[in-house]
């Protein structure tokens, strides 16, 4: 009860901040940061506690953690003015729906989702950004390249909404050599013929996160058949490996929640410059499924030596 | 950079009606990264690479059976070093592909344990596989695992010269519809395919109709009818079920068709059979998972025996002229098996299990009894790998076996695979099996029975008086072996010793011998056959197989094998028959001392490729039926183009068997191949 009493006497006075200075983004108005969350997950828990921990410990700053359902019981409880950090795809559709001058990062997102979004709310891009889950093309064939130093090529099936960045995929084989073996899928049907065609010819399959091509359905048939044709498969997530790929790239709830308290720091330290623009994952890990490695006859170095030299790949030293 | 193009088409945006309203629904959820995943490379469905595996592996995938060019499944083995391979069209229950690996070689393939998804194919009555009988079409199968040398630990009993494990594929891989045509020399088979989907549920089903007129001169045709079905289903990201269904059905000629049979003359008669599998497969974790497997399998032949008309012989005393016999013949199979593979740390897999089997057999001819007989078998076996360090793997493992026949056994093994430098290993291994007796060896009474008018006067001819009591054959394996890994060459080479004793021979039942109480032995016929543990053989030899990549788009595979049987002649005892009344032939040469066999590939462009065969045998002189046969060699072509039109990919391709039609025999001297010529098409829809 003294809560909602304190947060109303915020809200009102914020209100009143924004009436009167109308100037949204101050120090001062932001020392707050409202967590949007619209569905409870291990990985949202996980991405908040850590996320609390870090402002906490550095700045004294104060998490204050929205739901949807308090969010659409009393539209009040967002309405101050602290930087929003929408956690997943549907808070950050919800967040992009709040005051146009509100400062939103989006975490826990896929980039295409958030391109989407923003281009539809046509919000300004100041004043909205992301820590991707996306790991960046060129720290993926970096660890393809150190796991398989040997390959030449590599297979993709490209779905509607990964074939959009495709473009980067390209860049990035060709600036290591590799050939890129493209396959587009543009309905279910086609997946495992096209699958096969890819597997034919290239030496490993890099999956790239996309609703039609990979989901929990397909990664049945995907797994099964690379293995069948002893490929190894590189996934994008941590669950892939352990259901059977060979190794991915990836960032954990709390890598990301480091990166976020980093942001809101130097956000928070210099608000009218607006929010850094959108960004890839900064730190993260390499998990390796020993199991399928071996089975595959392919050895592999342990994990932090792997995700330590895909660090110095991309931060060579001086 | 990336911001500017975004930056662009909000303006684009802006000043267009295009910035409909998202749909949360159609956006990429962070669940494709954040969420769960099914656990589908189970431990267990990781198969061991091969320069770990505890024994010598030949594995044949998909494309190495299409490349082939086969009709038939058991030709397949032909690429197997050390295997023999014999069409063969006998005349009781022997209108069946020999396939036999290490000698003892005879029309059953009586010492090698076959299975399909995990589902043993082996018969109890004679043994071995009727291969035109198994529900089952090649396209479904994904690879063929075929281990050679003794593997009861993982395999189970019978597993004793070698092991074929087929398996096919996930119903998941076998999506849409697939025609699949071949016609050609006394052939013509159609197969469809239809693999569907529902949410979680993968399933397909295949019917086929085979028209197979078998040999020249020789009465072995053959009318088939498959139904085969898979369903797999995801219930959990932990849990997955898979239920097969299979038929197989029609009606085999087989029949001496020499002028002086008396008996088993050329007929027609009906088989069918079915099987039903299910299984669940539980994955704790990525490292642990357990399965649980039943199936039941059903199989029946139904076979009326007439003789010629034997007034000739006995003149008009006959009850009857012709001898009438009912040689029907029921298998049925039920059979459940536990197993648990984990990991418990990284450089250790084990695998334990349990199995129960129940065999009932009826076969008023053979067992001379209208009534089933049944066969328990309970199995219990554990399996280790260790990695004990990047350069050493130790594999151990045991089977705990107990049946009706023979009691209780222990098959143990145990192997350590040392790897010299990255590509190079070499594996030491010593392996034991057992064979447990079958029917035919242990309980067969096969008798013609010829009644007579005048009273208390019945004529008999015993064939087999099976005295049984008879202890299973037993195999030491030992052997050494080098994997080597040259870049585009890979060579696979091993030296090996079978030690078996026990041997399970055939001879005629000791003297004096006297016909059954009540029946009058037929005078001038010759005494029944009985089986006894006979001797020891040593089965020594070298195998080699290697595939070289000559080029991205040329690839030859190719094997030998040298194999030396030595072993005693005589057994002598006081139960035993003196040594002139064994059959005369000796198994020491019931392998061919060598054989050689060569694939060669090449695609010429994405819709090209051939494919160019040559097999060499030398003279085999097989057990039982078989007679010997001289060295034959033979070559086969295969000529392929793939298409695409529109929604449809194809493949049509030419074979020829016996390019240079040598008219070589196989097992024996009746069975004489020529040139066979097919063409097949497949569609995929």
């Amino acid at each position: 009860m003294a809560a909602m009493t304190l947060r109303h006497m915020v809200s009102i006075a914020s209100a009143l901040g924004l009436v009167i200075c109308l100037v949204p983004l101050t120090a001062l108005a932001q020392s707050r940061i409202t967590v949007l969350i619209t569905m409870p997950t291990p990985a949202t828990a996980e991405f908040t506690d850590r996320l609390r921990n870090e402002l906490d410990r550095a700045s004294g700053l104060k998490v204050n953690v929205v739901t949807e359902e308090m969010l659409s019981a009393d539209r009040d409880s967002l309405n101050d003015d602290s930087l929003v950090v929408a956690v997943g795809v549907q808070a950050l559709l919800q967040a992009s729906k709040l005051d146009p001058r509100r400062s939103v990062l989006g975490v826990l997102v896929p980039q295409p989702s958030f391109d989407k979004i923003l281009v539809d709310s046509r919000r300004n891009p100041r004043y909205f950004s992301a820590v991707f889950l996306d790991q960046p093309y060129p720290r993926q064939i970096a660890l393809i390249k150190s796991i398989l130093p040997k390959v030449s090529n590599l297979g993709v099936l490209f779905g509607p909404t990964s074939l959009q960045s495709s473009y980067l995929l390209q860049q990035a084989s060709q600036a290591s050599n590799l050939t890129l073996i493209q396959e587009n899928i543009y309905a279910t049907d086609e997946l495992v013929t096209k699958l096969r065609r890819s597997l034919e010819t290239s030496a490993v399959l890099l999956a790239v996160p996309d609703p039609l091509v990979y989901n929990r359905e397909t990664a049945q048939s995907i797994l099964l058949t690379s293995y069948r044709y002893q490929k190894p498969v590189i996934g994008f997530s941590q669950a892939y490996v352990r259901a059977g790929a060979l190794a991915a790239v990836y960032s954990t709830p709390q890598q990301i929640a480091r990166q976020t308290a980093e942001i809101i720091r130097q956000h928070l330290n210099k608000p009218q410059t607006g929010l850094p623009p959108p960004q890839s994952p900064k730190y993260f890990s390499v998990d390796v499924n020993r199991q399928v490695a071996r089975s595959l006859g392919i050895e592999i170095s342990d994990e932090n030596a792997l995700s330590d030299s895909l660090q110095r790949i991309e931060r060579p030293l001086p | 950079m990336r911001t500017r193009f975004l930056l662009a088409c909000l303006m684009l945006c802006a000043n267009t009606p295009c910035a409909a309203e998202t749909s949360a629904s159609k956006l990429l959820s962070e669940d494709a990264y954040l969420g769960d995943m099914p656990n589908v490379l189970t431990v267990s469905r990781l198969s061991q690479p091969i320069a770990d595996a505890p024994s010598a592996v030949t594995v044949i995938d998909r494309d190495m059976i299409r490349e082939s060019g086969i009709v038939d499944l058991p030709e397949i083995f032909r690429l197997v070093p050390g295997m023999y391979v014999g069409s063969n069209a006998g005349y009781l229950q022997t209108v069946n592909s020999v396939v036999s690996y290490h000698g003892m070689t005879d029309a059953y393939s009586r010492r090698m344990q076959v299975l399909i998804d995990g589902r043993s194919v082996y018969e109890p009555l004679y043994g071995g596989v009727q291969w035109s009988d198994l529900p089952i079409a090649i396209a479904d199968i994904e690879r063929i695992e075929v281990t050679r040398g003794p593997n009861a630990a993982s395999y189970g009993a019978n597993s004793f010269l070698g092991v074929i494990n087929i398996i096919t594929q996930h119903a998941s891989e076998t999506q849409g519809s697939s025609v699949m045509l071949a016609r050609g020399s006394g052939r013509n088979d159609t197969f469809y395919r239809y693999g569907g989907k529902l949410n979680d549920l993968n399933y397909r089903i295949t019917i086929g109709h085979r028209v197979d007129d078998g040999l020249q001169r020789r009465f072995d045709s053959k009318r088939t009818d498959i139904v085969s079905a898979r369903a797999d289903y995801r219930a959990t990201d932990r849990d997955e079920l898979e239920f097969q269904f299979g038929y197989n059905g029609g009606s085999r000629q087989e029949g001496d068709p020499f002028p002086d049979a008396l008996i088993f003359l050329p007929r027609s008669k009906d088989v069918q059979s079915h099987f039903q599998q299910a299984r669940w497969r539980h994955s704790f974790s990525a490292r642990s998972d357990f399965s649980l497997q039943g199936y039941h399998s059903y199989s029946r032949s139904d076979d009326l025996v007439s003789s010629v008309d034997l007034v000739q012989f006995f003149g008009p005393i006959l009850r009857s002229p012709t001898l009438l016999l009912d040689n029907d013949v029921e298998n049925e199979r039920y059979d459940i098996e536990a197993q648990h593979t984990f990991s418990p740390w990284q450089s250790l897999r084990m695998v334990w299990g349990g199995s129960m089997r129940l065999d009932q057999i009826t076969a008023p001819f053979y067992l001379n009894s209208r009534d089933r007989d049944s066969f328990h078998l309970q199995r219990v076996f554990g399996h280790a790998e260790w990695q004990a360090s990047p350069r050493l793997v130790m594999n151990a493992g045991a089977m705990f076996e107990h049946n009706d026949l023979t009691g209780s056994d222990v098959s143990p093994r145990a192997s350590a695979n040392f790897r010299l430098a990255p590509g190079h290993t070499v594996r030491v291994g010593i392996s034991t099996a057992l064979r447990t007796p079958t029917y035919l060896e242990e309980k067969f009474m096969g008798r013609f029975v010829v009644p007579t008018t005048i009273p208390g006067v019945t004529f008999i001819q015993e064939q087999f008086r099976d005295q049984g009591g008879l202890k299973p054959e037993q195999i030491i394996a030992k052997e050494i072996g080098y994997l080597g890994d040259f870049g585009s060459l890979n060579l696979d080479m091993r030296l090996f010793e079978d030690a078996m004793s026990n041997i399970i021979r055939q001879t005629k039942v000791p003297s004096p011998y006297s016909a059954p109480p009540g029946f009058i032995r037929i005078p001038g016929t010759p005494k029944p056959f009985t089986y006894i543990n006979g001797p020891d053989a040593r089965v020594r030899g070298f195998e080699l197989q290697s595939q070289w990549r000559l080029s991205s788009e040329t690839r030859l595979l190719a094997s030998y094998a040298h194999v030396r049987i030595y072993g005693q002649q005589e057994v002598t005892g006081p139960d035993v028959a003196p040594p002139e009344q064994l059959l005369e032939r000796h198994f020491l040469d019931s392998a061919p001392r060598n054989t050689f066999n060569a694939m060669l590939t090449h695609r010429f462009n994405p819709y090209w490729d051939a494919s160019l065969m040559y097999y060499q045998t030398s003279r085999v002189a097989a057990l039982g039926d078989g007679t010997p046969v001289e060295l034959a060699r033979h070559a086969d072509l295969r000529i392929a183009r793939k298409f695409e039109l529109t929604r449809t990919r194809g493949e049509l391709s030419a074979i020829a068997q016996n390019l240079f039609d040598t008219q070589y025999k196989e097992f024996a001297d009746y069975n004489v191949m020529g040139r066979r010529a097919y063409v097949t098409l497949r569609l995929d829809f």
